[in-house]
């Protein structure tokens, strides 16, 4: 029973990982889509996700915020797309890449393919150089692609949804192509597909032996909110009076990133209990999301009945929010 | 070797084989459906889910394998224990950069508040406020909601 509880305890989703997957079936909770083969056309799909999750996934209830991004570029001929540039700069401002960390599928995805035991690629200066392809993945697929061929061509084409998108190609198109009522969709498999597919499968390949692969080197949605980082309400705080510079933080850290906060960090708090200056935490703004393991300890009793109250509160309304939606867009 | 080490380089080697076979089915799928389509056959589908499932069958029982491994290695906590030891340095290049990149163990930077970034994080929250409202405003967020709506063919590969 002991050894039980003992693999339990080292085995057990750590809250990040019950947030993602808690994530992942909210922005999914159309599940009746996975049965009829449709994708969902309610009014909640104005609505973007922060997270990458392809709308034409069965399940999706929302927009996601690349695709959103894209086409407000092909658009901004005729219309400029201020309501996605409104959307993605709140959720930049108020989570900034806490939402790779803990609220994206697809991160998600990337971190199960990562837990399959095989030798991990670790962190070096190339994998530092590799993490400002993402940058130029933006400038060149999710702007100055779809520009060119509004402009040129007049036509919308989303340059990274078309060409890259791995997230696009495992949750629509398998998504929709699982369900024997779209076999009138394997008419449509030509050349694109193959392509995405080899996209998809050598993506997810790496992923099994480096961490996050998509996300540090590709993800143009992580290069914008990686942006906005510096000023995000969300961030992990560093008590200058308790570093030592010891820089156990950044060598710990699995994303590239030169020093904790900056805009390769995902907020994921791996820092935090790795620090034994008790120096880091994570904060929203004054209030401390979660506090260095030192500090959680010598917490007053009062302080911590508090917080697990709110915690409490909080869990709960995330359960009803998930469950009035999963009624919500699968009744109607 | 140690028994983890091989048990890790065993599974990497099949993660990688598998992931080069399903490459493989999906090219072979596709050179040979475009050949029947180019010889005229155009009612030929390059890809029918009788030709995908004919082709991942034989792919089947090194994925169950990969699959009892995996199980295996996490139940057992076989993983790369190097992988969770902290890198010795990150400097992107060998010598000294002026500028932004602090060395390992100097103190960390970017934990000071910069003067003002309150005010600023206010300010571009205000403008996205605005760009919300302005959106909703002209309309662009009924251009995402009419391209969410729609499956849109491109974004998942079917042409």
């Amino acid at each position: 029973m002991d050894k039980t509880a003992n693999w339990w305890q080292s085995h057990r989703p750590s809250k990040r990982k019950l947030i993602q997957l808690y994530c992942a079936l909210l922005y999914n909770a159309h599940l009746k889509g996975f049965i009829d083969g449709e994708i969902y056309r309610g009014s909640i799909k104005t609505v973007c996700v922060p997270g990458l999750n392809c709308y034409s996934c069965p399940g999706a209830v929302s927009a996601c915020p690349l695709g959103a991004l894209q086409n407000a570029v092909t658009s901004s001929g005729h219309r400029a797309g201020w309501y996605v540039l409104g959307i993605i700069m709140i959720f930049g401002l108020t989570l900034g890449r806490t939402i790779c960390g803990w609220l994206c599928p697809f991160g998600l995805i990337q971190e199960l393919m990562h837990k399959i035991p095989t030798p991990k690629i670790r962190k070096s200066k190339i994998t530092r150089a590799l993490s400002c392809l993402k940058y130029v993945i933006l400038i060149i697929f999710v702007v100055a692609i779809p520009l060119f061929y509004i402009f040129r061509f007049h036509r919308a084409v989303p340059g990274f949804c078309k060409y890259i998108c791995p997230a696009g190609t495992l949750e629509g198109a398998v998504g929709l192509l699982l369900n024997p009522k779209n076999d009138n969709l394997f008419s449509m498999l030509k050349i694109l597909f193959t392509r995405k597919f080899v996209i998809l499968i050598t993506c997810l390949t790496i992923c099994i032996f480096c961490y996050r692969a998509f996300c540090r080197f590709i993800c143009p949605l992580g290069a914008i909110y990686g942006l906005f980082n510096k000023l995000a309400l969300i961030s992990v705080h560093v008590d200058a009076d308790r570093c030592n510079g010891c820089g156990a933080c950044v060598r710990n850290c699995r994303m590239d990133v030169l020093h904790v906060g900056d805009h390769e960090c995902i907020n994921c708090g791996r820092c935090i209990h790795v620090c034994r200056q008790d120096a880091l935490s994570l904060t929203a703004g004054h209030f401390t999301l979660i506090p260095s393991d030192g500090d959680a300890k010598r917490e007053q009793p009062e302080v911590t009945s508090t917080r697990r109250r709110f915690k409490l509160i909080i869990q709960a309304l995330a359960l009803a929010a998930l469950l009035f939606v999963l009624f919500w867009v699968n009744a109607s | 070797m140690t028994k983890r080490k091989l048990f890790l380089l065993i599974q990497s080697l099949l993660c990688i084989l598998i992931a080069a076979l399903l490459v493989l089915t999906a090219v072979r799928l596709y050179l040979d459906g475009s050949a029947l389509q180019a010889a005229g056959q155009t009612s030929e589908q390059i890809y029918t889910r009788e030709k995908i499932i004919h082709s991942l069958i034989p792919i089947l029982p090194l994925f169950l394998f990969s699959l009892v491994m995996t199980v295996f290695g996490l139940i057992r906590g076989i993983r790369d224990e190097n992988a969770e030891k902290p890198v010795r340095s990150i400097e992107l290049f060998d010598w000294e950069m002026s500028g932004d990149i602090p060395e390992i163990g100097k103190p960390l930077r970017g934990h000071e508040e910069a003067p003002g970034s309150f005010k600023l994080w206010l300010l571009m929250m205000l403008a996205a406020a605005g760009f919300i409202i302005l959106g909703i405003y002209n309309g662009s967020i009924s251009d995402v909601f009419h391209k969410a709506i729609m499956i849109c063919t491109e974004c998942v590969g079917l042409g």
